[in-house]
């Protein structure tokens, strides 16, 4: 009653649709959007088809009786029926050479009601299935199926893989029969004899019947190329440091680089005492921007000199003032340094303040830069 | 007694089949000729016996604990010329460990593997393809090892470099020498954990056709697969009971084979 409310529910909506769709797809003017709303109705016609087939196959589940899970028998074939269903096997030919194929015919057939058909028995995959792989390369051939008259045929190509191969196995097939209690009583075993036959070696090819030049495939000749000399007689091992070595390659490189600084810093005490003072960023930065003015203009010089001896004491003390040589000796903010700095620093703004404003021709500022230079690393020596 | 016992199975050992003392150089000289002798009979079923008398010939040389990627090299190729496939391909397997980067002896060891008939048409039973370049060189842990040493040098010559040089800089090069430090270090503790396992586990040939495994350590266990092993595939001894070997499959199927259908690579 569900499944036949559901059609005429489908149908009227299909009715309603349909002419809708026509309508918009026959139109001259449609646009895209016309276009996608026809197709996305389309869309929703199939999706409500499906879901109508599947509804009744759904509600058809429950009249099939199901075989059931638990306990069931290998190698069931799916057929379940009321009555009995019989399984016979013929093979053609009887004779044959090792590897020529054999057609298997496995016919089943039902005595009375049935309500599932039996499937192609699984001879390539079910373990149950396995002597018939070991005598046999197994494929699937064609099937003819009769549900009216209750006869389904199976055809098979088996190759026997020797000739030692004496006849095509028996076979099993488990089907159901509902309605014994507890369920699992239901499978029942049914099964065709042995085929008996008489498998030849193949024939063996004489030389003059060869045809073809295909070359056996002979060995490379490199196999035949073999070493010589005391090297094959060597005792080679994978073999690690030792522990001397291994002592050696884990303290070696701190040593050796330990010792070449020290030997550096005692040979090159001056450049060692640079570099070891470069600590400040501010002090790098000055010393840097110093060594760039070799090529400036006298009076140029002196006053970027100037600039940068206050940038540096800025960032190195926190001095904020800019300061004049002749504030010097008042500002409390110079306080930390030393009266000897504060005289040279004095000094040396002077200097530059000399150059700066003297007449041309100016008189050279390197002296300026080296004074400059001393003079930071003297600050950047204290702690 | 215990001392004359001792010398009477080293002078055994010394003494060879004909009751001759033989050296090293007098067995490889016997053996390069029985070689050359097949290699003149090349063509004609004699080949094989001089080919099987050389690998014997080498095989007492390997038998002294003489290891060389050369004497290994010699000696699988007279097996694969013996038609000895699985001895071929445990035989080029051992000279390989030695130098992974010996081009002839995995090319032999590719062509011996070419030999083998599989069951099935699919990937069981055979070796997993190598994904490495063939003109790439192995990665040995001895080369990892060097590296992070060398790395490790590095990384010392940077920071003395820094300290005297630019005491404020960064420190790139002591980086890059720390991080070569540890990516090294890495790789050679993998390496060392795979050769271990290797160890533990060394590899076994199937030597007979139509061997199948079996779900025990007897014949009457039923099969563990249905398709059979044949001549020169390769697995690795998971454990030995008895007369029967438990091995893994490269493709990770477990089952018991007889000892006398496998050859396993013990020393």
């Amino acid at each position: 009653m569900q499944i036949a409310n559901c059609k005429l529910q489908i149908e009227e909506t299909l009715i309603s649709v349909l002419p809708a769709g026509r309508r918009y797809a026959s139109a001259p003017a449609s646009s895209n959007l016309q276009f996608a709303i026809c197709n996305l109705q389309f869309a929703i016609l199939f999706a409500l088809f499906f879901s109508l087939s599947s509804l009744r196959a759904q509600a058809a589940e429950p009249d099939r009786p199901q075989a059931p899970l638990v306990g069931r028998q290998e190698p069931f074939c799916g057929a379940v029926g009321s009555g009995r269903f019989k399984v016979t096997t013929t093979a053609t030919p009887a004779e044959l050479q090792a590897g020529d194929p054999i057609r298997l015919t496995i016919r089943i057939e039902s005595v009375g009601a049935w309500q599932r058909a039996p499937e192609r028995p699984d001879l390539q995959r079910k373990p149950e299935y396995a002597r018939f792989r070991e005598k046999f390369h197994v494929a699937n051939d064609a099937e003819r199926l009769s549900p009216q008259q209750g006869k389904w045929e199976f055809d098979f190509l088996l190759r026997p893989k020797n000739e030692r191969v004496r006849e095509v196995p028996p076979l099993y097939i488990v089907y159901f029969r509902p309605g014994l209690t507890p369920p699992e009583k239901g499978y029942m075993t049914t099964s065709a004899p042995a085929i008996a036959l008489k498998v030849r070696p193949r024939a063996k090819v004489a030389v003059n019947e060869i045809q073809g030049n295909i070359e056996p495939a002979l060995p490379p000749d490199r196999l035949y190329e073999i070493v010589t000399g005391p090297e094959v007689l060597q005792r080679e091992s994978k073999s690690f440091p030792n522990g001397w070595l291994l002592l050696l390659l884990v303290f070696g490189p701190p040593a050796l680089s330990v010792g070449w600084f020290a030997w550096y810093t005692r040979r090159n005490p001056d450049a060692a005492r640079r570099h070891r003072l470069q600590k400040s960023r501010a002090g790098r930065q000055a010393l840097q921007a110093l060594q760039s003015l070799h090529a400036a203009e006298p009076s140029e010089a002196a006053r970027r000199v100037a600039g940068i001896i206050a940038g540096y004491l800025r960032h190195r003390f926190n001095l904020e003032t800019v300061m004049q040589p002749a504030a010097l000796g008042i500002n409390h903010e110079t306080d930390r340094l030393s009266s000897d700095q504060r005289t040279r620093l004095a000094e040396l703004l002077e200097k530059c303040d000399s150059v700066r404003y003297a007449p041309p021709p100016a008189p050279s500022h390197q002296r300026l830069t080296s004074e400059a230079t001393d003079l930071i690393l003297d600050w950047e020596s204290q702690p | 007694m215990i001392a004359s016992s001792v010398l009477l199975v080293a002078l055994n050992l010394a003494i060879s089949q004909n009751g001759e003392p033989q050296s090293n150089e007098q067995i490889l000289d016997r053996a390069q000729a029985a070689f050359q002798l097949g290699v003149k009979l090349r063509g004609t079923p004699e080949e094989s016996k001089h080919f099987q008398l050389a690998a014997d010939h080498y095989e007492q040389l390997r038998r002294r604990s003489l290891q060389s990627p050369a004497l290994f090299l010699n000696l699988g190729n007279a097996y694969l010329l013996a038609g000895d496939i699985p001895e071929a391909i445990l035989t080029y397997r051992r000279g390989l460990q030695l130098n992974p980067n010996n081009l002839e002896m995995r090319a032999n060891l590719a062509y011996a593997r070419d030999q083998v008939v599989y069951s099935s048409p699919d990937s069981f039973a055979r070796p997993p393809e190598s994904l490495w370049p063939p003109w790439l060189p192995r990665w040995t842990p001895g080369m990892s090892l060097g590296a992070t040493f060398l790395f490790y040098a590095i990384s010392w010559i940077g920071l003395a470099h820094r300290m005297a040089f630019r005491p404020g800089s960064s420190p790139w090069l002591p980086g890059i020498g720390a991080a070569g430090v540890l990516c090294f270090a890495i790789v050679f503790f993998f390496q060392m954990r795979a050769e271990k396992t290797e160890a533990e586990h060394p590899a076994v040939v199937i030597s007979a056709d139509q061997t199948y495994l079996h779900k025990g350590n007897h014949s009457l266990y039923s099969r563990a697969y249905d398709m059979a092993l044949n001549r020169g595939v390769e697995a690795r001894l998971l454990q030995v009971r008895g007369d029967w070997l438990q091995i893994e499959l490269t493709g990770g199927q477990v089952g018991w084979v007889s000892r006398k259908k496998a050859i396993v690579d013990l020393p």
